[in-house]
């Protein structure tokens, strides 16, 4: 009997295994796929048809075309400024809203949150929001993509949830010492709260590294442009890709730019713009599993 | 009459939070409450050349529009499909991920899994949007090797209607299926070894003990996160939709959220737009606080 059992579980244990490898080796395929295929030589590659999963003929075509364009080094500088701005002006105001939010038995304390929550879950939408933004005359400006999404009302109630668990006594011990609410925020609860604000972060950046959607929206300008959107717009245009071709073939004295070698170079590009997200992802892994948490105690 | 000075007084302590939350709220109130005004010209014939003030009103006549043109059908269809589908094999398949994750006994492995699969929920939408382009083309991995290999022809997946939304669960299922575990994960990890112990002193197998002791355990975690999830069940957004799908395959692609990008940014028709966007958003909201309800009923655990 005990014998028997120990059996199937052991057959239980090979099975389990074997389709959790399988699991990652399905997670791994198409991100293997796309980096093998940006290493490859693009006449072989065309050759080729299904996985890619040590390059054809290694070459670095793609990626020197990608170097010599110039608009892609623009779209990077852009992300790079876009993402910079936000998560600093992101955190610092999330940190000074998640505070007041978590103090206890301040009149209109419910009032607030409820303005900000209610947010969530009902909006005006596209058109409204793109009228706003008319109005205002930040159409086309950096600040079209950098507003919207700066303080997410995520963001604020699980920075909120962590600073609840700060002890009271602590404020209170340097409230009899004369200290003022801004002391208390910058010198007590954020000096503890760093993997906190690493949460907010990497919350931030990864959000506005990633997307593209604000920026298709808001920005006509192609100088302003976003790498994700470039991306977008090499991918799912044709025009994307002639204009791309335009730029580097022309410095480039080879025989101009094949359809080919744009696909090769559409490998790179994916490569070039996921690579700082990848390069951190040990990283930004710990600190996302810990907001999951945090936001699921109160979310 | 003194709780209003006690009031006063209390403000006054604290001035400083209040100064502190300001710009928080200024925030919200300019770039969430102004826009939610402007749904205002849902109910306007809106020129932008007149602007809002000087548009003339049309009551529901944008909304009846959109009832009865042959778009409402077709859009709320493939919405509700779309979740639905999402719904039914998005939801269980992370559960069933973690439940399999947790019979793992050796840490290193089951860390070396989790890394592996949370990796793809950091690849940003376009980027899946060009693997997605590339592996159904005709030539590529699914279009091409795979659909020879089935049917004995290759075949672009996104030019035919009928693939559309296998490709969409299937990219999702990529995407959020390790991510989406991380909670459960995060439960079962907090269920006590010692119960495993003791049911298997009473001769509890395997399966009973998964059935009796870990399910329980993250039976209100699976609820509520459930609950949650019918709540989005008409907010699927665009961003996806619209770098993948094209005019052959809206009978199965469109839905309200890329028809409203359409229908306002492409082609002008603001106040159409804002009034489809807006009974979208009416419903939304009505299946969150619904949802939200239920979920206060299960357990103490909600969202507001």
């Amino acid at each position: 009997m005990i014998e028997s059992k120990s059996i199937s579980r052991k057959i239980f244990q090979i099975c389990n295994t074997v389709i959790l490898l399988l699991l990652a080796v399905i997670c791994v395929i198409p991100i293997i796929h796309v980096v093998m295929s940006s290493l490859s030589d693009p006449v072989e590659l065309s050759k080729q048809t299904g996985l890619v999963l040590f390059p054809r003929k290694i070459s670095l075509v793609g990626y020197s075309e990608v170097l010599k364009t110039s608009s892609i080094w623009n779209g990077y500088l852009h992300t790079i400024i876009y993402v910079v701005i936000q998560t600093v002006v992101g955190v610092f105001f999330t940190a000074l809203g998640a505070y007041v939010l978590s103090r206890k038995e301040l009149p209109f304390k419910n009032a607030m949150m409820l303005m900000i929550t209610f947010t969530m879950i009902f909006n005006g939408g596209l058109i409204p929001n793109y009228m706003l933004m008319n109005g205002l005359n930040l159409l086309d400006t950096p600040w079209a993509v950098i507003i919207p999404g700066c303080i997410t009302p995520m963001n604020l109630i699980i920075m909120r949830t962590f600073f609840l668990t700060i002890p009271d006594s602590l404020e209170e011990s340097a409230k009899l010492d004369g200290a003022g609410a801004w002391y208390i925020l910058f010198k007590i609860y954020l000096p503890l709260s760093k993997a906190n604000i690493a949460v907010i972060a990497l919350f931030l950046v990864v959000a506005q590294w990633n997307s593209y959607f604000t920026a298709m929206i808001y920005l006509q300008d192609r100088s302003l442009w976003p790498l994700q959107l470039i991306l977008k717009d090499l991918i799912t245009t044709a025009k994307g890709a002639a204009v791309l071709a335009a730029q580097s073939g022309g410095g480039g004295g080879n025989s101009g730019m094949t359809v080919m070698t744009t696909k090769v170079m559409n490998y790179a590009v994916i490569v070039v713009a996921s690579l700082p997200i990848f390069c951190a992802y040990p990283f930004i892994q710990k600190y996302f599993v810990k907001g999951v948490m945090i936001g699921s105690v109160k979310g | 009459m003194k709780k209003r000075k006690n009031l006063l007084k209390q403000i006054q302590k604290n001035q400083a939070y209040y100064w502190m939350i300001l710009p928080v709220l200024l925030y919200f109130f300019v770039f969430s409450y102004i826009p939610i005004g402007g749904l205002v010209i849902a109910f306007q014939d809106f020129k932008p050349a007149k602007g809002i003030l000087q548009s003339n009103f049309v009551c529901l006549k944008n909304f009846t529009d959109f009832f009865n043109s042959i778009y409402f059908g077709r859009v709320l269809k493939n919405t509700v499909v779309l979740s639905g589908l999402s719904l039914l094999i998005c939801f269980p398949l992370p559960i069933i991920f973690a439940l399999l994750l947790n019979e793992i006994r050796s840490n290193k492995f089951k860390k070396t899994i989790q890394t592996i699969t949370y990796m793809p929920y950091f690849v940003s939408l376009v980027v899946v949007a060009g693997i997605i382009i590339d592996f159904t083309s005709s030539d590529g991995l699914i279009g091409g090797t795979l659909m020879r290999m089935l049917t004995g022809d290759k075949v672009n997946l996104l030019a035919e209607a009928k693939y559309f939304r296998s490709i969409m669960i299937v990219s999702e299922l990529w995407q959020s299926l390790g991510y989406s575990s991380i909670i459960y994960i995060a439960a079962l990890s907090g269920v006590d070894q010692q119960l495993y112990e003791a049911a298997a002193i009473d001769g509890a197998g395997r399966w009973k003990q998964i059935w009796n002791i870990t399910l329980p355990a993250i039976s209100s975690t699976i609820i509520i996160m459930l609950i949650l999830k019918c709540g989005t069940l008409l907010s699927i957004g665009a961003e996806k939709i619209i770098l993948i799908y094209n005019a052959n395959i809206y009978e199965t692609a469109d839905v309200i959220s890329t028809f409203v990008y359409r229908k306002g940014l492409q082609e002008f028709n603001y106040g159409y737009s804002t009034a489809v966007g807006m009974f979208n958003s009416v419903i939304n909201f009505i299946l969150i606080l619904v949802s939200n309800r239920l979920a206060k009923r299960f357990s103490d655990t909600n969202l507001f």
